[in-house]
């Protein structure tokens, strides 16, 4: 008995080392792809139609703004993931950092459906390492109310002669100072102390007056369960909570507002290069484009999208604006060492 | 050729030995300490130093200009904020640990005296509420502080609050939060202690005539205090820290220490800003402990 036992061992160890083999060559067969995304920001159908077409797994990681998902890539996470969602303003950032992976046209043939306005945009000439996912506003959602007009300014929440009942205001630097500086004329840009000073003081005295400050889906939900009146969100939900409650509406007001472009793009230590321009590719599919934009409620930068998506969202100025609005919004840069003024403004907004 | 020894337990050593000794029992864990705490906090001491590059990140040259923003002399001129941002954090963080103490101190004693039948059930009952998470617990005071919950209309008939009005955001919403949250951490080491407590000292305190107040002052106080002591860090602390749920029942209308930090490290890219700010709240808090320290050692009973 005692010569078998190491014979048995052997026997054991080629056994556990082959087990290990196959586990490896399992893994390697099917191959996977990191999302790093915005919560509820993709079909989950679309994900598993993607898996489906190209035997892979998907993982998805979330998050609920992108600076965060910016510091993590920073902070060590650049192989973790393969496909980021970046919005226009962090796009020269990422770029200037070395995060992103220049894209290979060749690819993404898919690159033909995207709509004249979204080829070669300000902030990534010729497309060179991002592609248009979704476009939005920013802007007011209110709960109608018998016998009074509905809010088409900033005033309602700026101006407390012209209050349209409680308000929320948007956790967000840019989005909520970008209001302000909105409502006083200015660029949504600005780095004039005098302008933002002016803006931190009406954001100061809004506050006071304010429910409180929320993300665009929190204010949304406080607006769904009567908390709040009037509230500062993006298109997105500005639109779903109509669909949830016909006596609530989404107004881009009048002094102009925001308009923000988010883009996929895949980063420079992506492990599975391939497999993302795939999704990249998949996703500027004119049906897959279509079902996305069913599924956010956000306006979709895929021309050849449109022929499939419902009448009724293409005719909706809520997720679609007229012209002569989308000639009032204006895109966030980003404004480098400038951008320590926002702080500084924030913080003030939030001690005060 | 190294002769072979033998060794005896209370053996004196030779220096080469003690250490190799020393490796073996606390080299592990010194080692887990140096690898995730001196060297972290080495680092966030280092960046706090450094300066913001154009598009975030940390650069080259060394520079105090973190610690100047951080008193006050920022972009759009002097302003005293980030002080007042620390000290509302301290007075939150100082609140809810007396609060905590409060509710703890005679629930200690209770469970305490419990028969050790019940004793091992209260203590759950103490604990059970760390089975859910955190942000649930909190968005569950949202709703019952929502209008025309009963929590907030029993809360609107005793006089608190404007009828027909939620009872968040506010102070009010934001101390209970807290006390529910952190209430555990302060009995638990409370209790521990009073478990432990010597009743017999409590009575003779008594038969020499001294009044209920002097009995605890004197002869309950001294025995606690590690526990309390122990408690009030533990709640203080994180308390000190906790931006989630000041954001979620306050309204996110006043920053704190965490909410700061975290915006430096998110929306700003400041981070040499945001390092510099953990380190002066970190510096803070060590030198309140060891006045604690120092106050705590006086309170001695003798054997």
């Amino acid at each position: 008995m005692k010569i078998n036992t190491p014979l048995l061992n052997r026997h054991f160890c080629a056994v556990v080392f082959s087990a290990f083999l196959f586990a490896g060559a399992a893994q390697a067969e099917k191959s996977t792809l990191n999302l790093f995304i915005w919560s509820e920001y993709i079909d989950p159908q679309i994900v598993s139609a993607f898996e489906k077409q190209f035997d892979c797994k998907v993982n998805i990681d979330l998050y609920e703004d992108v600076d965060s998902m910016l510091a993590k890539i920073q902070g060590g996470g650049a192989g973790l993931y393969d496909v980021v969602v970046p919005s226009d303003n962090l796009v020269p950032v990422m770029m200037k950092q070395n995060l992103l992976a220049p894209l290979r046209h060749e690819n993404i043939p898919n690159l033909k459906n995207l709509g004249e306005k979204f080829v070669s945009p300000a902030y990534d000439s010729k497309n060179r390492f991002t592609v248009a996912y979704q476009w939005g506003t920013v802007g007011l959602l209110a709960r109608k109310t018998a016998g009074q007009p509905l809010p088409d300014s900033w005033a309602c929440i700026f101006d407390p002669a012209k209050s349209a009942g409680s308000f929320m205001l948007i956790d967000s630097v840019r989005d909520q100072v970008g209001a302000a500086l909105k409502y006083q004329g200015h660029s949504v840009n600005s780095i004039i102390p005098s302008e933002l000073k002016a803006a931190r003081d009406l954001c100061i005295a809004a506050k006071s007056r304010s429910v409180g400050f929320d993300g665009s889906v929190g204010v949304k939900n406080k607006i769904l369960a009567k908390t709040a009146q009037v509230g500062i969100v993006y298109s997105g939900e500005g639109v779903r909570a109509m669909v949830d409650d016909t006596n609530t509406t989404y107004i881009i007001p009048k002094e102009g507002s925001v308009i923000w472009v988010d883009n996929l793009a895949v980063l420079a230590k992506a492990p599975h290069r391939d497999l993302a321009e795939k999704f990249l590719n998949f996703i500027l599919d004119a049906r897959i484009g279509a079902q996305l934009s069913a599924y956010t409620q956000f306006a979709t930068p895929n021309q050849a999208a449109r022929a499939f998506i419902k009448p009724l969202d293409l005719e909706n100025h809520a997720i679609y604006p007229l012209p002569e609005v989308t000639d009032r919004l204006e895109f966030l840069n980003d404004l480098g060492f400038k951008l320590r003024l926002y702080d500084e403004v924030w913080t003030q907004i939030k001690t005060r | 050729m190294p002769e072979k020894r033998q060794m005896h337990l209370g053996q004196q050593l030779t220096r080469a030995g003690r250490w190799s000794r020393a490796g073996i029992t606390s080299g592990p864990a010194a080692l887990w300490l140096g690898i995730f705490l001196a060297l972290p906090l080495a680092a966030i001491l280092a960046i706090s130093f450094l300066t913001r590059g154009e598009y975030g990140g940390v650069e080259l040259p060394f520079t105090f200009d973190s610690y100047k923003r951080l008193a006050g002399f920022g972009e759009l001129g002097f302003d005293s904020l980030y002080p007042v941002v620390l000290g509302r954090s301290l007075a939150l963080g100082m609140a809810t640990a007396v609060l905590c103490l409060a509710a703890a101190l005679p629930l200690a004693f209770f469970i305490a005296r419990l028969s050790e039948k019940y004793k091992g059930a209260a203590l759950t009952l103490v604990v059970i509420p760390f089975w859910t998470n955190l942000l649930i617990r909190t968005y569950a005071w949202q709703i019952l502080f929502s209008p025309n919950r009963w929590l907030t209309v029993a809360a609107h008939s005793l006089g608190i609050g404007t009828a027909g009005e939620a009872l968040y955001p506010g102070t009010l919403a934001v101390l209970t939060g807290m006390v529910c949250d952190f209430l555990p951490f302060m009995v638990l080491p409370l209790y521990a202690s009073v478990e432990k407590m010597d009743w017999t000292l409590a009575e003779a305190a008594a038969d020499l005539g001294a009044d209920r107040w002097r009995v605890f002052r004197h002869a309950l106080l001294p025995q606690i205090w590690p526990g309390l002591g122990a408690g009030f860090i533990l709640v203080f602390l994180p308390a000190t820290g906790q931006f989630v749920i000041p954001d979620l029942l306050g309204g996110a209308k006043t920053a704190m220490l965490g909410n700061v930090i975290q915006q430096q490290f998110a929306s700003s890219r400041d981070w040499p800003f945001g390092s510099a700010i953990a380190a002066v709240a970190l510096l803070l808090v060590l030198v309140g402990l060891a006045i604690f320290q120092r106050k705590g050692s006086k309170h001695e009973v003798l054997p």
